[in-house]
């Protein structure tokens, strides 16, 4: 008889069945992705960015497909946290799988009462700090680059919840551990690594950008490698527990992240291109612990071994 | 709901310009769709980062009981990888998708399908349902050359009367679709609803003339989109109700809903 895998991790106290998130901004509210699979299935989901107030979102002109990638420049369009928690939320009561919020705050305040929102609702697992989207100028952007900004924010919301608070870092920085370690004195309780990286691409004959925001943010596999040796660079760095995620598309993809130091990882633009795959990956994660004679999963995590 | 299957290639048909008709074999799809509605395709591949990544949003041209139609213009690379497969290959697809058109609105009236260039795959599957209604159906149908008029036998078929105009006047009028719409219009009946899809300039003059002439209009639009099931929001599209979806809120909206302000 095949003795059983153990694909579950825990992150700050939270069980996860399986390593495996949908990522913010990928996944809807969830229940989109309901009509492919049962999303119960995943170790976790994090809900699309969710503001204070609803938020309409960059003009059309939000996406352009790039080699290996995508960029785009949605602006953070969402419904609000209102609107998540009056409508959306007790849709996904019965799914059996770990719900992570993610929120955005233009100011401390802001953020503090995001958490405040949300830490009402037990169907809600963690929260993650959106504290690095690139694409509109109040959003995020100052916290993600700015040490003291990123502290303050990490640490109003820690007061006003009683839920883990995981913390999405930007790529768009020289050295992505110094805000790691920022974030881990602020108390977070976990680290999200990447965000998009930011990019631009240009239609020759009009001589326009091909995004109405002129930049966006690049994801897909084209960003993985820098993705894995951030992860790499920051699981040295911290204590707390990292999630990896950029440009995921099958198993490997996410053991590299895992090996890396990742304790769980997250399948964001691979959703676009395949509903099924975060589904495919775990599977494939199943079956390569069978292959390799892992019992336990979270072995695996920061395993990679010195070159020599 | 849609389904995300992968559907075999049973025909490739090559047309003129560049077009393909595929045919794929897709039941559970078949079953569902409605007029108007598109589905995400892309040829199945082994590699784990498929190149483009992404799918693309294409009409579904017809269906015949289990066998779906999409017409294809090899225009970039992923319609040229998907123009390139042969019988027996499998793409992925997701669909039916979007919400279609409102046929209860062309009832008891003379709908005009006014479509340029690859358009007019949005519209086989309309015209075929209309006339089963027992509606008036006039096809008017635009674009570069003669050569790129394609599918029109489908539609001759279907015995509904034609308005072609193309740009270099290889064919029927010489000028834009919408310059020859106002003549068009006075041979017929008053009782008209449009229903129109194309390129934006097209759809933006027809709806404007639509809005003016205070004749309903169904305007099918496209815009770049990467999952093609509401999540994304890639596929925004301005309107009086703020921004929409094109995937899931359309790719059908009403004329008067749409605001055309684009640079």
């Amino acid at each position: 008889m095949e003795s059983k895998v153990n694909l579950a991790v825990k992150i700050a106290g939270v069980r996860f069945k399986n390593p495996v998130l949908t990522a913010s901004g990928t996944f809807g509210y969830g229940i989109e992705f309901a009509q492919f699979f049962d999303i119960s299935r995943l170790g976790g989901f994090c809900t699309k960015g969710l503001s204070l107030l609803p938020m309409a979102g960059n003009r059309p002109g939000r996406i352009v497909e790039t080699p290996a990638g995508m960029l785009n420049a949605i602006g953070l369009e969402n419904v609000g946290v209102d609107c998540f928690i009056v409508e959306k939320l007790p849709l996904l009561e019965h799914y059996d799988t770990q719900v992570v919020a993610n929120i955005l705050g233009k100011s401390v305040e802001e953020f503090a009462e995001l958490a405040r929102r949300l830490d009402l609702h037990a169907k809600i697992s963690s929260l993650e700090l959106n504290i690095s989207c690139p694409n509109i100028k109040e959003g995020g952007i100052h916290f993600g680059h700015d040490p003291k900004m990123a502290f303050q924010a990490v640490t109003a919301v820690k007061r006003n919840t009683t839920k883990p608070v995981w913390v999405k870092l930007s790529p768009n920085v020289t050295d992505v551990t110094v805000i790691a370690k920022v974030c881990e004195e602020a108390g977070a309780d976990a680290l999200t690594l990447v965000n998009t990286f930011v990019g631009m691409s240009i239609d020759v004959y009009k001589r326009r950008p091909m995004l109405s925001n002129v930049t966006g943010g690049l994801s897909g596999p084209a960003i993985r490698p820098l993705a894995v040796r951030m992860v790499y660079q920051v699981a040295k760095a911290v204590r707390i527990p990292v999630v990896g995620i950029g440009g995921i598309m099958c198993a490997r993809d996410a053991l590299e992240f895992m090996v890396a130091g990742a304790t769980a990882v997250q399948v964001g633009t691979a959703n676009f291109t395949d509903p099924l795959a975060a589904v495919k990956v775990i599977e494939g994660l199943e079956q390569f612990c069978r292959e390799q004679g892992i019992s336990d999963i979270s072995t695996l995590v920061g395993s990679i071994r010195a070159n020599g | 709901m849609p389904y995300a299957v992968q559907a075999e290639l049973v025909q490739n048909r090559r047309l003129p310009q560049e077009n393909y008709l595929l045919t794929f074999r897709a039941p559970e799809i078949c079953g569902e769709t409605l007029a108007g509605q598109f589905v995400m395709a892309a040829p199945k591949t082994h590699q784990t980062v498929p190149s483009p990544l992404l799918k693309r949003a294409l009409a579904v041209y017809s269906i015949r009981g289990e066998y779906l139609s999409i017409l294809v213009k090899a225009i970039g690379e992923g319609t040229l990888r998907l123009a390139l497969m042969q019988p027996g290959h499998s793409a992925n697809l997701i669909g039916p998708l979007g919400n279609g058109f409102d046929l209860t609105a062309g009832r008891g009236k003379t709908n005009f399908l006014i479509v340029g260039g690859v358009g007019i795959a949005s519209v086989y599957l309309l015209a075929q349902k209309l006339k089963q209604q027992g509606d008036d159906v006039h096809l008017l149908y635009g674009a570069r050359t003669a050569a790129d008029l394609v599918m029109l036998e489908d539609f001759q078929s279907l015995d509904i009367p034609l308005f072609i105009a193309t740009d270099d006047g290889s064919a029927g009028f010489k000028g834009f679709i919408t310059a020859g719409l106002g003549d068009y219009m006075k041979a017929c009946s008053s009782n008209l609803n449009f229903y129109t899809c194309g390129p934006e300039p097209m759809l933006k003059a027809v709806s404007i003339f639509a809005c003016t002439q205070g004749i309903p209009c169904q305007v099918s639009v496209e815009a770049r989109m990467a999952c093609g099931f509401g999540v994304c929001l890639g596929c925004s599209v301005s309107t009086r109700d703020g921004n929409r979806l094109a995937c899931s809120d359309g790719p059908v909206f009403e004329a008067g809903e749409l605001i055309w302000d684009r640079p």
